[in-house]
């Protein structure tokens, strides 16, 4: 074997230990009566030594890691859905992007098996939910004036300081149902816990989602609709929908002034 | 027939178990590839997601970060690579031409005695040069020498005959030779 052969054809190689045991012993009877050859070999390695100890490496952020986990809950919850109606792992669920979109996943599997139950005319709206009355005062609140208090220039932004105050950070994208996102607040409740506000504004009205402390709080009764483990309630004249998020105890509260066969079908509309 | 990676229940607990270990090195990698952290976020949650769906092909006792870096390099094959990138030299005359350029700047720190063996301090230059090296190349490098995937695996990852491996890990390591002796030279680490 000449410098040459070494050095084009087998140098990288040999560094990186992928020569066969006959190359091996080829190459080191060179490289033992060849002293050009043995600085060649301790250069390359140095290259390699360079570029594995030194080349830039990054860390995982905080809030990158946590919407990650965030998503695979969502999967988890998606599959569980699935899993009702035969469908687990369906491919859709790839369009989940920085598990911005919670919601829509669990809706999108209502849409596709159409596992609605309907209760008819005749159910007795549901009696005080705290969590409800705390959502609808925010409402009332944001519909005179919201200002947002977390940065809301995009959904990223405001799911990043949700999760950057351990909550949740998935997002309901309603724009394909005409509902702009305002913004997100977060508000310390009555109690002292943190929730988290996110108003969405469209041509015909308005939509509060908040997320708040399950405090291991039950579905209430009286729910006008079950669609996917989402309950829906005619309350004191408003429209809510209450949902649990996947992860950490906490409660999802829907509110719209709108009427709720409407509603169900902007919020059905916003999952495809 | 070879175990896999888990379905059903405990396809979480693996997953966390085996997979998530690698987050770094995929975000390393993704932000590489993006060279942007909102595009490298993305690139990484899609690969995650597609991971975790497809954890029950995954083969236990198989190298799980070269399998997800398999995902990673597809999805940004399938959809994530950005016009905007800066386009690397494309050709071999191209990138000295660039490194020449680079050394003319001479932005670089206090000279040193040391010799390019010992490389102290040469963290800048390692980047610079990566940087400058043919997209192809570069990925091959960082693959073998910071992954240590072997070139089998590499082939598999990055889609490509092992032979084309191996030459584009020569290639590569020879022109990150010749830039970091420019880079050394300059700084007068070692003399000309």
């Amino acid at each position: 074997m000449d410098c040459d052969t070494y050095i084009d054809r087998y140098l990288s190689a040999h560094v990186d230990g992928e020569l066969s045991g006959d190359e091996t012993r080829a190459v080191e009877k060179h490289l033992a009566g060849c002293a050009n050859c043995r600085v060649r070999y301790a250069e390359e390695r140095a290259v390699k030594a360079m570029v594995r100890e030194r080349a830039r490496r990054y860390e995982t952020p905080v809030q990158v890691r946590g919407s990650i986990l965030a998503a695979l809950d969502a999967v988890d919850s998606g599959a569980r859905a699935g899993d009702r109606a035969g469908h687990a792992d369906r491919p859709g669920f790839s369009v989940i992007r920085r598990a911005r979109l919670w919601l829509p996943v669990a809706l999108a599997a209502a849409a596709m098996f159409a596992f609605v139950m309907l209760h008819g005319g005749n159910v007795p709206p549901a009696g005080a939910v705290p969590a409800f009355d705390s959502a609808l005062e925010r409402y009332e609140i944001f519909n005179a004036h919201f200002v947002p208090n977390v940065p809301s220039a995009s959904p990223a932004d405001i799911s990043d300081a949700y999760l950057g105050h351990k909550m949740p950070g998935l997002l309901w994208n309603l724009q394909p149902s005409g509902y702009r996102l305002v913004g997100g607040r977060l508000e310390r409740l009555d109690d002292g816990s943190l929730a988290a506000f996110t108003f969405y504004r469209g041509e015909e009205g308005t939509i509060l989602c908040a997320f708040m402390k399950a405090h291991g709080m039950q579905m209430p009764e009286g729910a006008t609709q079950i669609v996917a483990g989402h309950n829906y309630y005619k309350y004191k004249g408003y429209s809510v929908c209450l949902s649990y998020y996947p992860r950490g105890d906490f409660i999802c509260v829907l509110v719209s002034r709108k009427t709720m066969p409407y509603f169900i079908q902007d919020i059905l509309g916003s999952s495809l | 027939m070879a175990l896999k990676g888990g379905t059903g229940d405990d396809r979480r607990k693996r997953f966390e178990e085996e997979a998530l270990p690698h987050l770094d090195a995929l975000y390393t990698m993704a932000m590489r590839l993006a060279r942007n952290p909102d595009d490298a976020h993305d690139l990484l949650q899609e690969t995650a997601l597609r991971a975790y769906r497809f954890f029950h092909q995954f083969e236990v006792g198989t190298n799980c970060r070269a399998w997800l870096l398999t995902i990673l390099f597809n999805n940004f094959r399938n959809g994530y690579r950005k016009t905007s990138r800066e386009q690397p030299a494309s050709t071999a005359e191209d990138f000295e031409h660039k490194i020449e350029i680079e050394s003319m700047r001479g932005n670089h720190a206090e000279s040193n005695p040391e010799t390019l063996l010992s490389g102290r301090g040469m963290e800048q230059e390692v980047e610079a040069a990566l940087g400058k090296l043919p997209e192809e190349f570069c990925e091959a490098l960082l693959l073998v020498d910071v992954e240590e995937l072997s070139y089998q695996e590499i082939s598999g990852v990055l889609n490509i005959p092992i032979g084309t491996v191996k030459s584009r890990v020569s290639r590569g390591r020879a022109m990150l030779r010749e830039a970091l002796t420019e880079y050394a030279k300059e700084r007068g680490i070692i003399r000309s």
